[in-house]
């Protein structure tokens, strides 16, 4: 069990890193909305900016259950935690990406049905 | 010698399961890796195919090489060295589903360990490239502002 909160606590640092890179993102995103022109550009806006909000609040709640069980008593129920951000993590990229491609595919198919009416 | 007469006593002091010592895997450590392994795979897969097609690309910049010259070879390089870290991420993660499917399996420390170095894997190499694209982000952004000041003064 010490050597796997040793290896987790390697991979804590890089896990911070993205998760403050995501925050930064998301930021970002945040403080484009005060460029946006209509309601549908602030949605968008809006729903890409949780696209990074989410997994970088996973990878720093990872970072800080990992951390517990560097320094607290109840290893086992840190090491659950982290096993739990990790999880949630990869779940809600993944459900991300398959929305994402289910959105792709609407758009090609809407497209393809606009050229054909549009001929 | 012991009584034959005595009543027969059994040892009901719990026995530690597998998987229960203070070494090993609980479970619901593998219950909460479990949903993750499975999207883990499906974004492995995702990825393997964006691979594919990223070093498709860089295939068919090869062909256009003559074509457009030193462009092609830029893009082949560009889509080159992106096809090859979309397919490495993707395999840290399929190896991470791998380890935590056999994890699932045998609630083996030796796969929470294997697991747990392929996620360490995959969260560097993502560290890095998120931390090139910031700076290429913001060296795009300063000469972009440089231009536009450049365009503003020769105004």
């Amino acid at each position: 069990m010490d050597y796997l909160v040793t290896l987790m606590g390697d991979g804590r640092k890089w896990a911070k890193i993205v998760g403050i890179l995501f925050i930064i993102m998301f930021l970002l995103q945040l403080l484009s909305l005060f460029f946006s022109t209509d309601m549908s550009e602030v949605f968008i806006t809006i729903i890409s900016s949780l696209l990074y909000l989410v997994p970088g609040v996973m990878l720093l709640k990872y970072n800080k259950a990992v951390e517990k069980a560097e320094n607290g008593q109840d290893m086992a129920a840190d090491i659950e935690d982290a096993c739990l951000a990790q999880a949630k993590y990869f779940q809600f990229v993944g459900i991300a990406a398959a929305v994402g491609i289910v959105i792709m595919i609407i758009a090609i198919v809407a497209m393809v049905a606009l050229g054909v009416n549009l001929r | 010698m012991s009584n034959i007469y005595e009543a027969p006593q059994a040892d009901l002091t719990p026995k530690k399961q597998p998987g229960q010592g203070e070494n090993e895997v609980t479970q619901t450590m593998i219950d909460n890796l479990e949903v993750g392994a499975k999207w883990a795979k499906f974004l492995a897969i995702l990825g393997y195919i964006a691979a594919g097609l990223t070093i498709a690309g860089a295939l068919m910049g090869l062909m256009s090489v003559f074509a457009i010259g030193i462009a092609g070879i830029f893009l082949v390089v560009i889509y080159g060295i992106s096809g090859y870290i979309t397919y490495r991420i993707s395999y840290f993660i399929h190896q991470y589903s791998k380890s935590v499917q056999a994890l699932i399996e045998y609630g083996d420390m030796g796969d929470m360990i294997d697991a747990q170095q392929y996620f360490n894997r995959y969260i560097k190499w993502l560290g890095i490239i998120l931390l090139i694209g910031v700076v290429v982000a913001a060296v795009f952004f300063i000469l972009g502002l440089a231009g536009v000041a450049f365009i503003g003064s020769q105004l």
